[in-house]
């Protein structure tokens, strides 16, 4: 069980595809920082997410969003706050920055 | 007197990746402040910088400053339709003044100007 943390926007660059090659069953993806735009509904990025299997959970910071002024988030993805951010951390034996 | 020059300012950058966003907006100040015809177009990730209603600093700044951007003549603010569509981002989202630009109108507005800055 992995905490993958994902940070850059995901039309910058192409890594989003790449870390959610990454993902394995149990694996949790977070997005924090540019990364919270991939969780945008509509959007391509939050497309290609609602895409992974139902055993990846997939997570966006609250405070990040808010600060970019995302208000709609695809239905797939969780938001959390900072505690649930460190809850993560704790739950997780691993894991994986993507900056 | 110098004829004047129209100008063009490409942002391409949204503030949360950093300083460059806003450099581009201070040279459209710039050249508005000399009484240059300037527009500005925003495309890529700097479409961002439209979404009305951001709590971050750097992002709350950039919303100021969009707002006083008719007061010198730089109106309205123009957005790449495509880049916002990629990104999720409708016109409700976005700041008042702004004008959806397709493909072909972007070309353009790239030719029919003498200086183009793309930041």
């Amino acid at each position: 069980m992995t905490l993958h943390i994902f940070s850059v926007s995901p039309t910058k660059t192409p890594l989003l595809t790449q870390c959610c090659s990454a993902l394995g069953d149990g694996d949790a993806l977070l997005l924090l920082g540019e990364g919270v735009h991939a969780a945008a509904e509509g959007s391509e990025a939050a497309r290609h997410l609602e895409t992974l299997p139902a055993g990846i959970s997939l997570l966006v910071l609250d405070e990040d969003c808010r600060a970019r002024g995302l208000k709609e988030i695809s239905a797939r993805i969780t938001m959390v706050d900072y505690s649930g951010f460190v809850l993560l951390a704790c739950e997780h034996t691993r894991s994986v920055s993507w900056f | 007197m110098h004829a004047s020059k129209r100008v063009l300012v490409i942002c391409r950058s949204s503030a949360g990746e950093g300083p460059r966003a806003r450099e581009a907006l201070d040279i459209a100040l710039a050249f508005a402040a000399f009484d240059q015809p300037v527009t500005l177009l925003f495309c890529g990730e700097g479409v961002r910088n439209l979404v009305a209603e951001q709590a971050g600093e750097a992002t709350r700044g950039l919303e100021r400053l969009l707002g006083a951007l008719p007061d010198y003549g730089i109106e309205p603010l123009l957005a790449d339709a495509q880049a916002l569509a990629e990104r999720g981002i409708r016109e409700g989202h976005l700041v008042s003044g702004c004008q959806l630009l397709g493909q072909e109108a972007v070309a353009s507005l790239i030719s029919e100007n003498d200086l183009v800055f793309s930041a």
